[in-house]
């Protein structure tokens, strides 16, 4: 397994696959229940023939190891220029980033613009007024319960050998790290930085997100944004519509190194056949959180439902 | 199914089991390795296991299974241009048989196999 060691000593797992000497990408996963499988599955394959493509695990995920400390978005920031340094990529890099993933890569390009060439920003969290708490909460509600008796029971019965690895480093992550802490302190994006961000930009969203909102966000305060809504995908759309989203990317990096990458602009796009149902998976996903939030205000005992019903690889 | 021509010489001389039944057996022996910590349990892997329900694979175990393979067959074995061919759900769904033929093929032959709708 490929490890590096950067910053205090942390082992990061991490693959690079692709064109050699080619321009390097790097991707950034989710959070929680992510890794870097789910763009090593997805974006990866499209963009090994012209790219060098860097994967890796972020802290307390996949295959990295799980430090007590270190989960703000500084630190996953920190990870990133460390990681690259041991690397030797000292040339800008392209980064592509997926929820979470996105958030730290537009972090990255607000500290670091000497290190940052473009951004691909898939479902990316914007950290408004208010996203701390917001995401604190969300995690909190995704670990609640799973430590309890009744729940560890129904897990050992029913839960099979993946969703009970899955339910124990979530719990590991939530209940052993500072990561809730961490990110419910996290400040929000200066507006100022962001309208000043010169560097090419794509976005995608599906237009059911709950994080839709954020695309608003950011088609006002990036100057070189190219915004792409799919049709009937939510929040997963990396997920929902792989296909279509591994063509509107390698399309994008086609024409950036072409030069003919459109700016300030947004398209709807028309997913495939068998893609979206991101409307029916969204109402899931309340329902489930609507039914957490319930027990977990009375204080009944919760259950993994939460983590059952997310998609593989759905982290935020 | 895939069609499968007869291994090359090449393939042979530098890879020991290029029949489908040898990959089958080297791709259980590095499930086991790569699930390390859950070894205890009883898995039976064979060529119709699906590596997601039966295996219960999770993805990024997927992943390193593909890196044992990869140092265990060599750079011939495009793994991720395969993936890039394939819908997410056609992945999750492969089973042990048609990562071997895949594998094989690689190995007998510079074409590359995809998986059969509906097979």
């Amino acid at each position: 397994m490929p490890e590096l060691v950067a910053r205090d000593g942390v082992r990061f797992h991490h693959q690079r696959l692709g064109r050699s000497g080619g321009e390097v990408v790097v991707m950034l996963h989710g959070m929680l229940v992510d890794n870097l499988s789910s763009l090593y599955l997805t974006l990866a394959p499209v963009l090994v023939d012209e790219m060098d493509v860097v994967l890796y695990d972020q802290r307390g995920h996949g295959r990295s190891a799980r430090p007590a400390d270190g989960y703000t978005i500084e630190d996953a920031v920190a990870d990133l220029i460390a990681l690259l340094d041991e690397l030797g990529v000292d040339a800008p890099v392209h980064l592509l980033g997926n929820s979470y993933g996105a958030l730290v890569a537009i972090e990255a390009a607000l500290a670091h613009p000497d290190r940052v060439s473009s951004l691909v920003l898939i479902e990316a969290h914007v950290a408004v007024e208010g996203w701390g708490d917001h995401v604190a909460h969300d995690l909190e509600l995704a670990g609640f319960g799973l430590g309890e008796a009744d729940v560890q029971q129904w897990l050992d019965e029913f839960g099979g050998r993946k969703l009970n690895r899955l339910a124990r480093k979530v719990e590991a992550l939530i209940h052993d790290t500072t990561i809730v802490d961490d990110l419910r302190a996290a400040r929000p994006l200066p507006a100022d930085a962001l309208r000043g961000l010169d560097l090419p930009a794509m976005a995608i969203y599906g237009e059911h997100s709950d994080a839709i909102d954020r695309a608003r966000d950011l088609e006002s305060l990036l100057p070189r944004l190219e915004m792409n809504v799919f049709v009937d995908c939510a929040h997963s759309v990396l997920f929902e519509a792989t296909r279509t989203v591994r063509a509107v990317v390698a399309d994008w990096y086609t024409r950036l190194r072409v030069g003919e990458a459109v700016e300030s602009r947004s398209v709807k796009v028309a997913v495939g056949e068998q893609e979206g149902e991101g409307a029916e998976h969204q109402d899931h996903v309340e329902f489930y959180k609507a039914e957490l939030e319930r027990r977990m205000g009375s204080a009944v005992t919760g259950t993994a439902l939460r983590v059952a019903a997310r998609p593989p690889g759905g982290g935020r | 199914m895939i069609s499968l021509s007869a291994p090359s010489e090449t393939a042979r001389a530098t890879t020991p089991d290029v029949e489908v039944d040898g990959i089958v057996a080297t791709i259980a022996r590095l499930v086991h390795e790569v699930i390390g910590e859950d070894l205890d349990i009883d898995l039976d892997v064979t060529a119709d296991s699906s590596f997601s329900e039966d295996i219960e694979l999770e993805s990024i175990e997927f992943v390193a299974l593909g890196e044992q393979l990869q140092l265990t067959y060599g750079e011939k074995i495009d793994l991720v241009g395969w993936f890039g061919e394939l819908d997410l759900d056609e992945i999750i769904d492969l089973t042990v048989g048609e990562l071997a033929a895949f594998i094989r093929a690689c190995l007998v032959d510079d074409d590359r196999p995809g998986v059969q709708q509906g097979a």
